[in-house]
Formats: structure tokens, C-alpha cells, sequence
């Protein structure tokens, strides 16, 4: 790829959804023409109140669900496998196989996904005092979850997808998800996270976009959002969302 | 890709499985040498049953829990890394589902075939040494060799029999490993059903697999009419309707792995 091919490349849009709806069986749209762009190198605050549509919109940028209709493209490719090369992904659940160690899980890791940074993974789990010998079944499920997130953060990925990552955590935990995120994110890629905490993550949000049962609600810089409403992210959230 | 999903499948059961193949060599070897130990300390039958006929009836059953195991056992990661939690490991891997399936199968079939292999390799071991011990007979070398012997004149006599023999022979080999193929693809179709539910996944799995059961017994006893009558009148008839057999296990083979590829690909139902 020569420098010219590279610059376009980050030109681009990470992501494109272009008139994407999601409908199970005969029951009510989920999620219905959506049409929306990330760029690069950006921290998006994916919000919304429980049931509206978040974890179904990740599903199908990763590649888990088959929309009813309209087109996803990631990194330039339509979502399938290619493209689950591009996302290192964080579910709300434990997906850890139990039959395998740490180090078990890293060898995984690098056998299938190219941008895993082997060293980075080591050194964090090392810095948790997580044993790499250690059989993932004799572990706790707040250590589980800790594996799971160096994991996701270890792989130089130009989009990362978070799932409510922060959810059900207490502060020191939380202090130290959003450390290991922030810290580990090369700063061309994009992360896609998604939560209805808003208050802990507003800071580092670049933009958001509030998912509503019937598409997007609002959605921008959170800067020029703060500025044009004359609230805060947490306060325009709670508006937005008042039954 | 495949190669490294093969691999690592075989890395994360391989403990299991082995310890299931020593324990049943372990067992074979055991009843063996304790039957010839046995047998040339006493002479007394009684005693002599007391001693051979508990591993006789145990070795009888560890050869049907040597194959039966590493089914369920391939059943259940299936389920798990599949359908349950570890599933959004297993579909964010950037390989396409016909190898996901095409991986699991290819591993439970080789662990099913092996372990099957020793379960009874160690079950016809004591039962043989049992049997010698039990008539009366002082296990010796000549004994061992007589088997080998024996064995060895029926492969001779096997490469000049009957090619309509060789065909049978042939196609019923053929039709076990499919039909162990088919338990496998089977079991593992009933869960991607069972997937689509989104509570009770394991009763919908079971449920479907009654269900296929079912659609299946129906087939295999019409097959069965059909075979008896036809197959009786030659040979050549019985290789024909026994190759259509063959045919159709492989068919169901197939619409198995095709139709799990399809629910799992495209109705993929994690929580």
C-alpha cells in the first residue's frame, strides 16, 4: 500500500450504515433505516436506555446478526468474516472458554487475530498479578472479566466495540476498565461504546449518538452538543429519555 | 484457518479424551494380566468366576461409555462455545461458520472413533483373557501367538473372498462411520434449533432432537421394508439397496451440516 493508498484509507469512514433495519420474525422493527458514519480515530458514546436497540445495532456491525435490510461496511468490506478481523469486540457477557489457561487463551488469540499485541497482553495481565498458567475455570468472575478486557485492548484494531463495559462494576473496577481502555487505544482507531452510565465516560466522549426505539435520536460532537443545548451529555441524556 | 480451528479444538479436549483412552487400555491391560495372574495361581472355578466376572461385566461396560461419552461430551462444547456465552468468542473469530461446524465435527468424530477403537479393543482384550482363563486354560505365549495366528488367516482368507463380499464389508464399514458422523451432525443441528429459542435452549434442543428422532426411526424402518424386501433376492440386490443406505446416510450427513451452517450463520440467537 503506497502513502497515498494509506491517507485515503484513514480518509475513510470506519464504519457506513446505510438503511439498516432489524426485525425478529413478524415483531416490531428494532432497529429501522438507520443511516450513519463513524470516522476514525474517534471515541463515540453509543446511549440509550435498555431496550433500545444498542446491543442488536453492535450485533450487527460485528457480524452476529444478518440485518433485515440495508448494508454495513467496515474498514471498506461488508460485515462478515473478513471483517471481524477489524473489530475487537467486548460483550456485556463472560465469553472466556473455561477448558483452556491464560496463556491457553493468548495462543487463541494470536492464532487468529493478526493485530494481537502478545507483549501488551502480557504485561497487563502480569501488571493484575494474573497467573498465565492459571486454568480461566479457577478463576473469579471479576478476574474473568479484567482477561476479557486486556484481551479486547490488546489487539491494535482500527474499531473496537464495547458493550456496556462499565455495567453492574464498582468504582475502583470501573477506574480501572476505563484506564485500560484509554490507555491501550491507538489513537487512529475508534471506539464504538456503549453504555447508559453516562456521567463516568463523558469526558473522554468525542461524539454520541442517542438510539431510540425508533432510530437515532440525537447525535453529533458531544462537544458542540454541550454547547448548543446548554447541558451536559448526563443532563441532556436524562431529557431526552424522560418518560 | 481451518488448521489452527482444528488445532485448537483438539488442544482444548485432548486432556479429556486421553484420560478416557488410558483409563480403558489401563482397564484392558489390567483385567488381562490379572485374569493370567489369577488363573495360574488357583484352579478353582469358583473363585476363578468371582475374580474374572466383575471385570468381565465392567469391561462390557466401559466400551458403550467409550463411545457414548465422547458424543455427549462433544455435544455439550458444541452447545457451550456455539450457543452459550463463549459463542461470541467463537463467531467474532474471523473464519466463516461452515468452518466453526466443519471443526467441532471433524474433532468429535475423531475422538468418538478413537475412543470407541480402545473401549472395545480393551473390552474384546478381557474378555478374550477372561474367557481363556475362565475354560480352564493357563494363558501362554502360544496361546498369544495362536491369536495372532489366527487373525493373520483371516485377512489372508478376507483378500481372496467374494468381490460382492468385500463390497458389503466395505459399505457396512462406510455406513458405520457415517451413521457415527450422522449422531454427531445431528445432535449438533438440534442445538442450532434449540439456539433459536431465547429461554429453555437446552429443552429445545432436546426437544427438536426428539423430534428428529422421530422423522428418523420413521425413514429407517421403511429403509428396513424396503431392504427386506428387496435385498433378499441376491446379493447383488442386497449391495444395491445397501449402497442407497450409504447413499442416504450420507445425504442426511449433509443436510445436518448444511442446514446448522445456515441457522448458525444467518439466525445466530446469542443472549
Amino acid at each position: 500500500m503506497n502513502t497515498q493508498n494509506v491517507t485515503d484509507s484513514l480518509n475513510t469512514p470506519i464504519l457506513t450504515l446505510s438503511g439498516v433495519s432489524k426485525s425478529y420474525g413478524n415483531a416490531k422493527e428494532v432497529l429501522s433505516n438507520l443511516n450513519m458514519t463513524f470516522p476514525r480515530g474517534k471515541v463515540v458514546g453509543l446511549l440509550g436506555p435498555n431496550g433500545c436497540g444498542k446491543t442488536t445495532l453492535i450485533k450487527l456491525i460485528c457480524g452476529l446478526h444478518q440485518p433485515t435490510s440495508g448494508t454495513i461496511i467496515l474498514n471498506g468490506i461488508p460485515v462478515g468474516p473478513e471483517s471481524k478481523a477489524f473489530i475487537s469486540y467486548l460483550p456485556e457477557r463472560t465469553y472466556l472458554p473455561n477448558d483452556i489457561s491464560v496463556s491457553g487463551l493468548m495462543s487463541l488469540f494470536l492464532d487468529f487475530f493478526a493485530d494481537f499485541d502478545a507483549v501488551r497482553a502480557e504485561n497487563l495481565l502480569t501488571a493484575m498479578g494474573i497467573d498465565l498458567n492459571a486454568r480461566i475455570k479457577t478463576l473469579s468472575k471479576g478476574t474473568k472479566e479484567k482477561i476479557q478486557l486486556i484481551m479486547t485492548m490488546s489487539r491494535r484494531s482500527p474499531l473496537y466495540i464495547l458493550d456496556e463495559p462499565i455495567a453492574g462494576v464498582d468504582p475502583a473496577a470501573r477506574d480501572f476498565i476505563l484506564d485500560t481502555i484509554f490507555s491501550n487505544k491507538p489513537p487512529e482507531s475508534t471506539i464504538i461504546l456503549s453504555t447508559h452510565l453516562i456521567y463516568d465516560i463523558e469526558p473522554v466522549l468525542d461524539d454520541v449518538i442517542f438510539l431510540g426505539r425508533n432510530g437515532v435520536i440525537l447525535g453529533g460532537s458531544a462537544k458542540e452538543l454541550r454547547e448548543h443545548y446548554g447541558k451536559n451529555i448526563d443532563q441532556l441524556f436524562r431529557e431526552v429519555y424522560r418518560v | 484457518m481451518l488448521r489452527k480451528l482444528i488445532k485448537n479444538e483438539f488442544v482444548a479436549t485432548a486432556k479429556t479424551y486421553l484420560i478416557l483412552i488410558l483409563v480403558c487400555v489401563a482397564f484392558g491391560v489390567f483385567t488381562a494380566l490379572s485374569s493370567i495372574l489369577f488363573g495360574s495361581l488357583t484352579d478353582n472355578p469358583a473363585l476363578m468366576m468371582l475374580v474374572t466376572l466383575p471385570s468381565l461385566f465392567l469391561g462390557s461396560m466401559l466400551f458403550p461409555v467409550a463411545m457414548a461419552f465422547p458424543i455427549f461430551h462433544s455435544a455439550w462444547r458444541f452447545y457451550k462455545s456455539m450457543a452459550a456465552d463463549e459463542g461470541y468468542l467463537m463467531h467474532m473469530l474471523p473464519v466463516p461458520t461452515w468452518m466453526l461446524v466443519f471443526s467441532k465435527g471433524i474433532v468429535g468424530t475423531v475422538w468418538v472413533l478413537l475412543s470407541s477403537l480402545f473401549g472395545m479393543a480393551s473390552y474384546v482384550l478381557s474378555q478374550a483373557t477372561s474367557t481363556i482363563v475362565l475354560a480352564g486354560h493357563d494363558f501362554t505365549v502360544s496361546d498369544a501367538l495362536g491369536m495372532i495366528e489366527a487373525l493373520e488367516n483371516m485377512l489372508k482368507k478376507g483378500l481372496n473372498i467374494d468381490p460382492n463380499i468385500v463390497f458389503v464389508i466395505v459399505n457396512v464399514a462406510l455406513i458405520t462411520l457415517l451413521s457415527l458422523i450422522l449422531s454427531i451432525l445431528s445432535i449438533y443441528l438440534c442445538i442450532a434449533i434449540g439456539q433459536l429459542w431465547t429461554a429453555h435452549r437446552i429443552l429445545g434442543s432436546v426437544l427438536a432432537y426428539f423430534a428428529l428422532n422421530a422423522v428418523t426411526n420413521i425413514l429407517v424402518s421403511v429403509m428396513l421394508v424396503l431392504f427386506v424386501i428387496i435385498a433378499v433376492e441376491s446379493l447383488t440386490a442386497f449391495n444395491i439397496v445397501l449402497s442407497l443406505c450409504t447413499l442416504l446416510t450420507a445425504a442426511c450427513c449433509v443436510a445436518c451440516y448444511l442446514v446448522t451452517v445456515h441457522l448458525f450463520k444467518n439466525k445466530l440467537n446469542l443472549q
